[in-house]
C-alpha cells in the first residue's frame, strides 16, 4: 500500500485543487488545478502500480481483461498527448480568456478519464471512458453561458457514450469469445467517434472551444482507443463493417458540409471526415494501418484543439466570426489549419499520406475507400476555406495575442516541427503501442515502402484534397464537380425539399428510439398511477402473489 | 364437533364472546364513544386471555398496552362520511367473525381449549384488517395497523417458547407508535421549531454517534452471546447513521420553516436502524426496523409549507393547495402509506420470527415458504423494492421528498439489515424451493418497469425511485443467480443502493428548495452546481463511475456472468434504459437559462452543505473506505 500513497495523495490534491478552483474561480486556482492534475497523472503514469490502485479502488476484485494490455513503454503515449492538450487548455485560459475554475476542474476530469481509458486495460478502460464522458458533460454544463441546445447536445453525447460503453462491459462479462469482445469495443468506439449511424448532433459546435474539447474531442480519443483495441483483437475481422461505416460517415459529412452556415459547425463536420479516415485505417487492421491510424487521430486532435482554443480567444462563446488581430496569432492558426486539412509538409499531410498508403495495401475495397475519403477531404477543405474567408475584420483592441501564442505553444510547436513529429512518434511510442496490440505481426516503414508504386499513389491521393479543395474554393475549372454541390444546396435550401437539410445535418434518427421508450414509459406510468394512489390493494395483491409463488415453488 | 369444542370452558367462551361483541361494536359503529368502548372491550378480552394462560404479569402488560392504544386513538377520527354504511359494516364484521371462528375451531394453536387466546389474535387481526381495508384517512391505518401488530404480538407471546423476548416489547412499541402517529396526525401534526428543538437535535445526533461508535467498537452483544457484529451488517448501520446525520443537518440549513420534524424524524430513524442492527434476533430486529417509517412520518406528514413538491423535470409544477389561513393543508392520504408500511412490515417480521422459532431445525416446507415470503415482503416494503415501491412513488408525487429520503433510504438499510440477519440466523430460508425463480421474477420486473418508467419520469424524486427499482432489480437478479452472493456482491450493492437513493432524494429536496422563484441571476447561475448532489445520487443508482454504485453493479454483473451469462445482457439492457432516464435530469437543468450578468441577491450556498457533504462521502467511500467499511469490503 505504501507505494500507492503518493499517487493517491496527488489525486487527492488534485481534487482539493478542483474544489478550490470551483470556490475561488480565479487564475491561481486554475493553475493549481492544472498543475496538480498533470502531476498526478504523470505520477500515475510513471508508477508501476497504477493497476493496483484501480484494483484497490474497486475493492480488490479481479480486473476484467478487455483487449490486450500495452506494455509499459507504449503506455504513456496517448495519455501524455491528452495531458498536453489539457495543460495547454489551462495555460491558454490563463493567457487569453476569462477563467472558470469549475470548468477547468471538469476538463481535468475529462482529460484524466480519457488518459485512463487510453492507458489502462480492463475495467480501467471502461471507467476512464465513463469519466471522460461525465467530465465532458460537466465541463459543458459548467461553462459560462452555453446555448441550451448546445448543452442538450453535450448531454446527449455523454449519454450516448455511457450507454454504448455498456457494450464494452457486456463484451467483457459475457466470456472470452473474441467476436463478442471485438464487437462490443467497436460499437462503443463507433458511438464515441460519432460515426454512422451515430453521427449528427451539430449543436455540439455551439459549445465553447474548451467545452467541445472536453466533451467531443476527448470522447473521440477514447473512441480511437476502443476501435484500436477492437481492430487488434484476434478472431473474425470487423474490417468490412468498419470500412462501410467509414465510407458512410465520409458521405454523410460531405452531404452536411455544404449546409453548414457557421465556421464552428464546419469544423465539427471536418472532424467527421477525420474520424472516417481513422476508422478506415483501423479497419484494415495491419500493424502499419494501426500505427498510422493512431498517428492521424493524434494529429487531428491536436490541430482541432488548437483551432478551437483560438476560436475561444476570438469570442466568449468560441464562435469565431472575426480574424484575430496581429500577425503573431497567424502562426498557431496557420499551423493548426494546415495540419488539419493536410497541407504539405505539415504532420497532417504525412499522416494522411500514410493512411492512404495503408489503405492501398489493404486490398480493393480499401482502395475505393481511399478515393472516397480523399474526395470528402477536398470538399471539407473547400467548405472550411469559405467559412474562414467570411471572417470579419479583427476587433480593434488586440486580445493578448502574445499570451495566446505562448499559452498554445505545447500544441502548435509539435505541428510546426513538420515531419519530425510523425517520425518521432512512429519510431517511438506508436511502434511500441502497435507491438503491444499486434505482437505477432512485425512491420516496418522505410523509404522503399514510401517510394513504392503504392506509396507514390498514396502521396498523390494525399495531395489531391489540397489541390482540389483550393480549386473548388476558387471556383475555377471544376464546373463538373461544383454542379452537384450547387444542386445539393438548392435542394436543401429555399424552395427545395423541406426538411432535407435538417436530416442531412441532424443525422440518422437513432434518437427516436429514446422517444419510443419514453412513450412506452408514459403508458406504463399512466397504468400504474392509480395503484400508487391505492397502495394498500396493490401491496396486498403483491404480497399474496409472492406468497403464492413461493408456496407453489 | 371436534376436540377443541369439547374442551371448551365457560370462561373461555365468555371471554371470546366479549371480544367478538367488542370487535363488532368497534367496527360497525364509527362514532367516537362506541369505537373507544369497543377498543377497550377488545383490550380487556385480550388481557384476560393473556392472564389466563401466561400469568398475571402478562395480562397486566397486555391490558396496559391495550388501554394505551384506546387512549391514544380516542377521539382523533375526523367526522368523515361513512362510505361503507352500517349494514355493510355489520355484514363485513360477521364475515370476519365467522372466519375467525373457523380458524379457531379448525386449527387451535397452543392449548387445545384455549379458544379465547385463539380468538384474541385471529379476531383482533381480522378487525384490524377490516379497518385497514375499508376506511381512509390518517387514523385508519394507525388503528388498523396497531390492532394487527398487537394481534401478531399476542400470538407470539402465546406461541413462542421461553420467557417474553424483546420481540414482544418491540411489537408493543410499534403498536403504540402507530397509535401515537395516528393521534399526532389526527391532531394536525404540529411541528415544533424553536431553540429547544435544536438542543433536542444535538442530543439525538449525539445518541446516533454514540450508538454507532458502540456498535463499531463491538460493545453490543449479538444474538449468540458473542460481542461484535458482522461487518456487512455494520456497513448498513454506518450508512444509515451517516444518512440520518446529514438529513438532520440538511433540515437545519436548507431553509425549512419547520425543520424540527424532519430533523427528529431522520435522527430517530437512524437510532431505530441502529437499534434494529443491535437486536439479538431477527424477529425483534424486524419489528424495530418497522419503526423507521413511523419516525419518518415527521418528515413525510409535516406541513406542506416545509416540504414543497419538487419541480417537475418538464412542464409547470402544480401549486400546492392552501387552506383558508393561507397554509398548505396536510395531505391526509400521504401519511397513510408509511403507517401501512410500518404495520405490514412489523407483522411480516413477527410472523417470520414465529415460523423461524417453531421450525428452526427442520422447517415444515409450507411454513418455511411463507416465512421467506414474509421476509421478502418486509424488506421490500421498507426498502421500496419493486413492486412495493409504489407507496414511495405515490408519496413522491405529493412532494414529501426529504421525508421520503428518511423512509426509503434509512428504512431500506434497516430492512436490509433485518433480511441479512434473518438469512444468517436461518440459512434454510435460502434453500426454499422457488427462491431463485421468485427473486429473478421480481428482479426482472423491477428492472424493466423501473427503467421504462424512468424514461417518462418528470420529477427528480420519482426518477430516483425508479432508478432505485432498476438497481434493486439487478441485485435481485444477482441473488437469483447465486443466493450465497448475499454476503458478497448483492448485499453490499443493496446497501450502496439505499445510500445512493437517500442521497438522490436529499439532493432533489435541496434543489426543490432552491429559491429559483426569485429568478435572480446568482440563483440561476448556481442552479447547475446545486444539482450536483442529485446527479451524484442518480449516477450511483445508474451504476456509473466513479461512484460506489458502479463498483457494486460491476461486482454484481461479474457474479451473474459467472453463473448465468444469459442474464447479463438483460441486466445491461435494463441498465441502459435507466441511463437514458438520467439524461432527462440533465435536459431539465439545461432548460433553466443561466444569465451571465446582473444583480440580485445571492442565495446562501450553505443550503447545499449537507447534500454536498453526503455526495462527497458517497464518492470517497469506495476509494478510501473508513475502517468499518474496509472490513466489509467484498472479497475478490
Amino acid at each position: 500500500m505504501a507505494d500507492l500513497l503518493v499517487p493517491a495523495g496527488l489525486l487527492f490534491g488534485a481534487s482539493l485543487a478542483a474544489l478550490l478552483a470551483a470556490w475561488r474561480r480565479d487564475e491561481i486556482a486554475e493553475a493549481v488545478v492544472a498543475s496538480a492534475g498533470v502531476v498526478a497523472l504523470l505520477a500515475l503514469l510513471a508508477g508501476e502500480r497504477a493497476d493496483d490502485l484501480l484494483a484497490a479502488w474497486i475493492g480488490g476484485a479481479r480486473p476484467l481483461e478487455v483487449g490486450p494490455a500495452p506494455p509499459t513503454p507504449g503506455r504513456p503515449l496517448v495519455g501524455l498527448v491528452v495531458t498536453a492538450l489539457f495543460s495547454a487548455s489551462a495555460l491558454r485560459a490563463l493567457g487569453a480568456a476569462s477563467p472558470s475554475g469549475a470548468g477547468a476542474a471538469a476538463t481535468a476530469l475529462a482529460a484524466a478519464g480519457a488518459s485512463a481509458a487510453a492507458l489502462f486495460p480492463g475495467v480501467g478502460l471502461y471507467v476512464g471512458g465513463a469519466l471522460a464522458a461525465v467530465g465532458g458533460a460537466l465541463a459543458a454544463g459548467l461553462d459560462r453561458s452555453p446555448a441550451p441546445a448546445a448543452l442538450r447536445a453535450a448531454g446527449r453525447y455523454a449519454l450516448l457514450c455511457l450507454t454504448a460503453d455498456l457494450a464494452v462491459l457486456a463484451a467483457a462479462l459475457l466470456g472470452e469469445r473474441a467476436p463478442l469482445l471485438a464487437g462490443g469495443l467497436a460499437l462503443a468506439g463507433v458511438a464515441r467517434l460519432r460515426l454512422v449511424p451515430f453521427h449528427g448532433l451539430p449543436e455540439l459546435a455551439r459549445l465553447s472551444g474548451r467545452a467541445y474539447l472536453a466533451s467531443a474531442l476527448f470522447g473521440g480519443l477514447v473512441g480511437v482507443a476502443l476501435l484500436g483495441r477492437a481492430a487488434a483483437t484476434p478472431g473474425p475481422r470487423l474490417g468490412p463493417a468498419l470500412l462501410a461505416v467509414a465510407l458512410a460517415t465520409a458521405l454523410a459529412a460531405a452531404l452536411a458540409l455544404p449546409l453548414a452556415r457557421r465556421y464552428r459547425v464546419a469544423l465539427d463536420l471536418v472532424g467527421l471526415v477525420d474520424a472516417a479516415h481513422v476508422a478506415a485505417a483501423l479497419a484494415v487492421g495491419t500493424p502499419l494501418a494501426l500505427a498510422v491510424g493512431l498517428l492521424y487521430a493524434l494529429n487531428a486532435a491536436a490541430a482541432r484543439a488548437l483551432l478551437l482554443l483560438i476560436a475561444d480567444a476570438a469570442s466568449e462563446r468560441g464562435q469565431q466570426r472575426r480574424r484575430l488581430p496581429g500577425a503573431l496569432t497567424l502562426l498557431p492558426f496557420g499551423l493548426g489549419f494546415g495540419s488539419l486539412v493536410g497541407m504539405p509538409p505539415l504532420p497532417g499531410f504525412v499522416a494522411r499520406w500514410l493512411v492512404y498508403l495503408a489503405l492501398l495495401e489493404g486490398g480493393a475495397w480499401p482502395l475505393v475507400t481511399a478515393f472516397a475519403l480523399a474526395l470528402a477531404a477536398a470538399g471539407a477543405l473547400a467548405e472550411l476555406l469559405q467559412r474562414i474567408a467570411a471572417f470579419g475584420p479583427p476587433a480593434a483592441a488586440p486580445r493578448r495575442g502574445p499570451a495566446l501564442v505562448v499559452g498554445l505553444a505545447l500544441l502548435w510547436l509539435p505541428l510546426g516541427l513538420i515531419v519530425v513529429t510523425p517520425a518521432a512518434l512512429l519510431a517511438g511510442p506508436l511502434a511500441a503501442a502497435v507491438a503491444a496490440l499486434r505482437p505477432d505481426a512485425p512491420w516496418s516503414l522505410g523509404v522503399d515502402v514510401l517510394l513504392s508504386v503504392r506509396g507514390v499513389i498514396a502521396l498523390l491521393l494525399a495531395l489531391a484534397p489540397v489541390v482540389l479543395g483550393f480549386a473548388l474554393y476558387a471556383e475555377r475549372e471544376l464546373g463538373a464537380l461544383r454542379r452537384p454541390i450547387g444542386l445539393w444546396r438548392r435542394l436543401t435550401r429555399g424552395a427545395g425539399w423541406p426538411g432535407l437539410g435538417e436530416v442531412a445535418l441532424g443525422g440518422l434518427p437513432w434518437r427516436w428510439l429514446g422517444l419510443f421508450g419514453e412513450m412506452l414509459g408514459s403508458v406504463l406510468t399512466a397504468a400504474l398511477a392509480p395503484w400508487e394512489e391505492r397502495f394498500l390493494p396493490a401491496g396486498v395483491v403483491a404480497a399474496v402473489l409472492v406468497a403464492v409463488l413461493v408456496a407453489l415453488g | 364437533m371436534g376436540p377443541a369444542l369439547a374442551a371448551l370452558s365457560p370462561a373461555s367462551l365468555l371471554v371470546a364472546l366479549l371480544m367478538v361483541a367488542a370487535g363488532v361494536l368497534l367496527y360497525a359503529a364509527p362514532a367516537r364513544r362506541y369505537r373507544t368502548l369497543g377498543q377497550v372491550g377488545l383490550a380487556l378480552g385480550a388481557a384476560l386471555a393473556a392472564a389466563r394462560y401466561l400469568g398475571a404479569g402478562a395480562g397486566l402488560g397486555v391490558a396496559g398496552v391495550g388501554l394505551g392504544l384506546a387512549w391514544l386513538l380516542d377521539g382523533v377520527d375526523a367526522p368523515v362520511e361513512d362510505p361503507v354504511g352500517l349494514p355493510m359494516r355489520v355484514l363485513l364484521a360477521s364475515f370476519a367473525a365467522v372466519a375467525a371462528s373457523a380458524l379457531v375451531v379448525a386449527r387451535p394453536l397452543g392449548a387445545a381449549g384455549a379458544v379465547d387466546a385463539n380468538m384474541a389474535w385471529y379476531w383482533t387481526a381480522g378487525v384490524g384488517l377490516l379497518l385497514l381495508l375499508s376506511e381512509r384517512g390518517p387514523v385508519a391505518p394507525a388503528r388498523g395497523g396497531a390492532l394487527l401488530v398487537g394481534a401478531v404480538g399476542l400470538a407470539a407471546a402465546h406461541l413462542l417458547p421461553g420467557p417474553p423476548t424483546p420481540l414482544l416489547a418491540a411489537s408493543a412499541a410499534v403498536a403504540l407508535g402507530l397509535a401515537l402517529a395516528g393521534r399526532w396526525l389526527g391532531a394536525g401534526a404540529p411541528l415544533p421549531s424553536s431553540r429547544a428543538a435544536v438542543v433536542v437535535d444535538a442530543g439525538l445526533a449525539a445518541a446516533v454517534v454514540v450508538a454507532l461508535v458502540g456498535l463499531a467498537s463491538g460493545s453490543v452483544p449479538t444474538g449468540d452471546g458473542a460481542f461484535g457484529l458482522d461487518p456487512s451488517r455494520l456497513r448498513a448501520g454506518v450508512a444509515a447513521a451517516l444518512l440520518a446525520l446529514t438529513i438532520a443537518l440538511h433540515a437545519r440549513l436548507a431553509g425549512l420553516t419547520h425543520p424540527a420534524g424532519l430533523a427528529w424524524g431522520a435522527l430517530g430513524s437512524g437510532l431505530v436502524a441502529l437499534a434494529a442492527l443491535a437486536a439479538p434476533e431477527p424477529g425483534s430486529a424486524g419489528v424495530i426496523a418497522a419503526g423507521v417509517p413511523l419516525t419518518a412520518l415527521a418528515g413525510c406528514a409535516g406541513r406542506s409549507a416545509a416540504d414543497p413538491p419538487g419541480r417537475p423535470l418538464r412542464g409547470a409544477a402544480e401549486p400546492p393547495p392552501h387552506d383558508a389561513a393561507g397554509r398548505p393543508p396536510i395531505d391526509v392520504q400521504a401519511p397513510a402509506a408509511p403507517l401501512l408500511v410500518a404495520a405490514a412490515s412489523a407483522v411480516s417480521a413477527v410472523t417470520l420470527a414465529l415460523v423461524a422459532s417453531s421450525y428452526a431445525i427442520e422447517p415444515e416446507p409450507g411454513l418455511a415458504r411463507v416465512g421467506l415470503a414474509l421476509a421478502l415482503v418486509h424488506a421490500g416494503l421498507l426498502g421500496a423494492f419493486p413492486p412495493w415501491h409504489l407507496w414511495a412513488l405515490g408519496l413522491a408525487r405529493r412532494g414529501a421528498t426529504a421525508g421520503l429520503a428518511v423512509a426509503a433510504g434509512i428504512g431500506g438499510l434497516a430492512g436490509l439489515s433485518l433480511l441479512g440477519g434473518a438469512v444468517e440466523a436461518h440459512p434454510w430460508l435460502l434453500g426454499v424451493v422457488g427462491t431463485r425463480s421468485l427473486a429473478l421474477g421480481i428482479g426482472l420486473l423491477g428492472l424493466f418497469v423501473g427503467a421504462l418508467s424512468a424514461l417518462a419520469e418528470e420529477r427528480p424524486a420519482r426518477l430516483a425511485l425508479q432508478l432505485g427499482a432498476v438497481a434493486s432489480g439487478v441485485s435481485l437478479i444477482a441473488l437469483a443467480s447465486d443466493p450465497l452472493g448475499w454476503t458478497g456482491a448483492a448485499g453490499a450493492a443493496l446497501v450502496d443502493r439505499a445510500f445512493a437513493l437517500g442521497l438522490a432524494l436529499v439532493g432533489a429536496d435541496a434543489l426543490a428548495r432552491w429559491p429559483a422563484d426569485r429568478r435572480t441571476p446568482p440563483a440561476r447561475r448556481l442552479l447547475r452546481p446545486a444539482a450536483l448532489p442529485l446527479w451524484v445520487g442518480l449516477a450511483g443508482l445508474a451504476g456509473l463511475p466513479p461512484t460506489g454504485g458502479f463498483v457494486a453493479r460491476w461486482l454484481e454483473l461479474a457474479a451473474v456472468g459467472a453463473e448465468r451469462p444469459d442474464l447479463v445482457g438483460l441486466a445491461l439492457l435494463g441498465g441502459a434504459l435507466g441511463l437514458l432516464g438520467v439524461g432527462r435530469a440533465g435536459d431539465w437543468l439545461v432548460a433553466q437559462p443561466v444569465e451571465e450578468q446582473g444583480g440580485g441577491e445571492r442565495p446562501s450556498i450553505w443550503r447545499f452543505a449537507a447534500p454536498l457533504l453526503l455526495a462527497a462521502l458517497y464518492l470517497l467511500s469506495p476509494l478510501y473506505p473508513p475502517p468499518p467499511l474496509a472490513a466489509a469490503a467484498p472479497s475478490p
